[in-house]
């Protein structure tokens, strides 16, 4: 179908894309319709009842979420008879629920709260005992399942079959015995079994990792991208005192849809890592970033003659690498690689590449490591060591006189800096199908550590006294644009929150 | 004259004259000198407990003790119900409502899962320093767990001290009987 239509939501005419739902429709006029079931990318199952709307010419109330838009068609989302059905479908939904907000996760979040006030009636005529269900049954060790707040709505029964192609919970029984039930023994096996989690739009289900961590309301929210592989799934990060807490995902079409793996989800136990590095080490012992500049500085000024190795990592941004580059032209070193950790991959979102930025390491003159590294003796190393999944080999390491190495845990090095992970700095990398996108800064593990960015302009400016490095994030990127040809054009505006197609950066990835 | 111009009328007060007696003083002496003396004895008697009319009001603390009202808001303190079971289910509505931000919770799930409650709080802790007696916790609970308790004798010599934890609000709140038991009803 294509072309528009014309629409009458709530007397108010509206053109709106023809084949649109009417739920769909209303948000062209303004107009949000209530909904638990209804997911714009499940397909509908229209047994929630809650997003009941009154089309004119029509006896019953029909609902919006298996309606089309029909040229000339005007329907009611907020009359008298609408509210009153709604008011109905939640006193409906409500009989049974536990009330246990308090103990309840998906408190602050949750559709049952939020319609209750809006379109429920704030009273309970219902005068029996409620229907016991199971509580708290574990759906494998990373969903939790509570049956009395489950208010059957089917998202996860649809996701599971539509999306993750493992079709493992369905519906048992009937009528107020009605649950949901998990094939086999119980247990989910899907990779992508904890997008359920954020689907379901109730306490049913609850995430084991971050069971009673914290309050949503306390929480910190930041809009961020994982970068577990190349995917750059969009995500929303949860944090409370500069801890992270939970991840996820954030709606993009382009990249991730509403989902996200599970592995990309939980993969941030290394953030916390309390036995992190968080102060340089010059020779083993613990140096303030001044003396460890200065050391740092000494060593490459030292190696000149000698030649120096350059390691990049692929969890650097493009603003880091850019650093890092001009530094090496700089000072004139030939040698540069990065190493890329690579995995197993799957059709849905999983890429094989371990890393976020392997593409803008590749695109700002870095070298894939090679099989065999030159067997040249080096004056200094520089190197950035991946977070984890690749390392440099023992043998290269020894071939340098002397090495700055820059990781997360403390290593055997002249100078050792800190590194910061993705949600402690702002920055762009280069997801798969050459994509652009913002890394947001979002907690700060300590006040101490400094970006890799300004340890590497630090740098180059004791070598370089005209050297003048960009402040922020967006600076940093019109300087990277200015420079290098793949980046023409690009704006920190312009990536934007769901980022942008680096069209001059050429080959499809 | 006022703003405008016009004439203001006026009064003449005459001052008071004082009589002889007054000028000379004596008679006020004498009387300043006679409450001396007879508050001189109203504390000689203080000395040996005699309640007599002329004696202060001052209440002999810490010997006696204000007799606090029942709507007094004294520290938080936290209760058991009449099982000695936990009441609180570390919702952290509390920690949300405290302006202060006195309270901080740590909670922690149930090992078993036979229970309604699931969650408890490991660790519970409000630092009275930063208390102000606003009672909004007791209000905020859902689960009638914390009240402000008659307990307004705050003195440590350690700062330490001041962070009350779990044992302590425990022991402070003692048991409160409930009809609500969570643990046992939906």
């Amino acid at each position: 179908m294509s072309g528009s239509v014309n629409i009458t939501v709530d007397g108010k005419q509206v053109a709106v894309p023809a084949g649109l739902n009417l739920i769909e429709a209303a948000r062209y006029a303004g107009k949000s319709v209530p909904h638990y079931c209804y997911h714009p990318r499940l397909s509908v199952a229209g047994n929630c009842r809650i997003c009941l709307v009154e089309i004119q010419g029509q006896g019953k109330l029909q609902i919006a979420c298996n309606t089309r838009v029909t040229e000339g068609m005007s329907y009611f989302t907020d009359n008298d008879r609408v509210r009153k059905a709604r008011e109905g479908v939640m006193e409906l939904l409500l009989i049974n629920h536990p009330l246990d907000c308090p103990i309840c996760d998906q408190a602050g979040e949750c559709k049952l709260q939020e319609y209750a006030v809006e379109h429920g009636s704030g009273i309970t005529r219902y005068a029996f005992e409620k229907v016991r269900k199971p509580k708290n049954v574990s759906w494998g060790d990373k969903v939790v399942f509570d049956s009395e707040r489950c208010i059957l709505c089917t998202r996860c029964v649809r996701f599971l079959d539509e999306v993750a192609g493992t079709p493992e919970v369905g519906l048992d029984l009937r009528g107020e015995k009605c649950t949901l039930v998990v094939k086999g023994d119980g247990k989910l096996t899907s990779p992508y079994q904890m997008n359920i989690i954020d689907l379901c739009p109730v306490g049913a289900l609850t995430s084991r990792d971050f069971r009673f961590k914290s309050r949503v309301w306390f929480m910190h929210f930041t809009d961020t991208v994982c970068t577990s592989c190349a995917r750059g799934c969009n995500t929303v990060v949860g944090s409370r005192g500069d801890r992270v807490l939970r991840m996820v995902p954030r709606t993009n079409p382009d990249v991730n849809d509403s989902w996200m793996c599970d592995f990309g989800r939980l993969h941030y136990a290394f953030v916390n890592d309390e036995t992190r590095l968080t102060l340089p080490r010059v020779a083993g012992k613990g140096a303030p970033y001044a003396t460890a500049l200065q050391r740092a500085k000494a060593i490459l000024e030292g190696a000149r003659g000698q030649g120096i190795l350059a390691v990049a990592s692929p969890f650097m941004t493009n603003e880091e690498l850019f650093a890092m580059k001009e530094l090496l032209d700089r000072l004139g070193v030939e040698d540069r690689f990065f190493l890329k950790p690579t995995g197993e991959g799957d059709d849905l979102l999983v890429h094989p590449e371990k890393c976020p930025n392997a593409r803008g390491a590749a695109l700002l003159g870095f070298a894939e490591a090679p099989a065999e590294w030159p067997s040249k003796e080096y004056g200094a190393l520089l190197y950035f060591a991946p977070h984890e999944g690749a390392d440099l080999p023992e043998e290269v390491l020894l071939r340098a006189k002397r090495r700055i190495v820059f990781s997360l845990k403390e290593r055997e090095a002249d100078v050792c800096f800190p590194l910061t992970t993705w949600i402690e700095k702002d920055g762009t990398v280069v997801s798969a199908g050459d994509r652009l996108q913002r890394l947001t800064k979002g907690i700060s593990f300590e006040p101490t550590l400094v970006t890799e960015r300004t340890v590497l302009d630090r740098l180059h400016a004791s070598l370089d006294a005209a050297h003048r490095p960009p402040d922020t994030a967006a600076q940093a990127v019109a300087r990277l644009a200015a420079a290098v040809p793949a980046f023409a054009g690009v704006t920190w505006q312009r990536i934007g929150p769901l980022g942008m197609k680096l069209e001059a950066a050429g080959a499809p990835a | 004259m006022d703003r405008d111009g016009d004439a203001v009328k006026t009064r003449v007060v005459k001052r008071p004259q004082m009589s002889l007696g007054e000028r000379i003083y004596f008679a006020t002496i004498v009387k300043g000198l006679l409450l001396t003396i007879r508050h001189f004895f109203g504390v000689f008697g203080d000395l040996f407990h005699w309640k007599t009319k002329t004696t202060a009001i001052t209440m002999q603390y810490p010997e006696e003790r204000w007799d606090f009202k029942d709507n007094f808001r004294g520290a938080p303190a936290l209760v058991m119900d009449q099982f000695g079971r936990e009441k609180c289910v570390a919702c952290q509505m509390c920690e949300f409502v405290c302006p202060p931000k006195a309270i901080t919770i740590w909670p922690a799930e149930f090992a078993t899962t036979d229970n309604n409650v699931e969650k408890y709080p490991d660790r519970f802790e409000i630092d009275m320093l930063r208390c102000i007696y606003c009672g909004f916790c007791e209000e905020a609970c859902p689960e009638e767990a914390i009240f402000l308790v008659k307990e307004a004798e705050l003195v440590h010599t350690e700062k330490k001290d001041f962070i009350h934890d779990k044992k302590k609000l425990y022991q402070m709140g003692g048991i409160r009987e409930d009809r609500i038991l969570k643990w046992q009803h939906k």
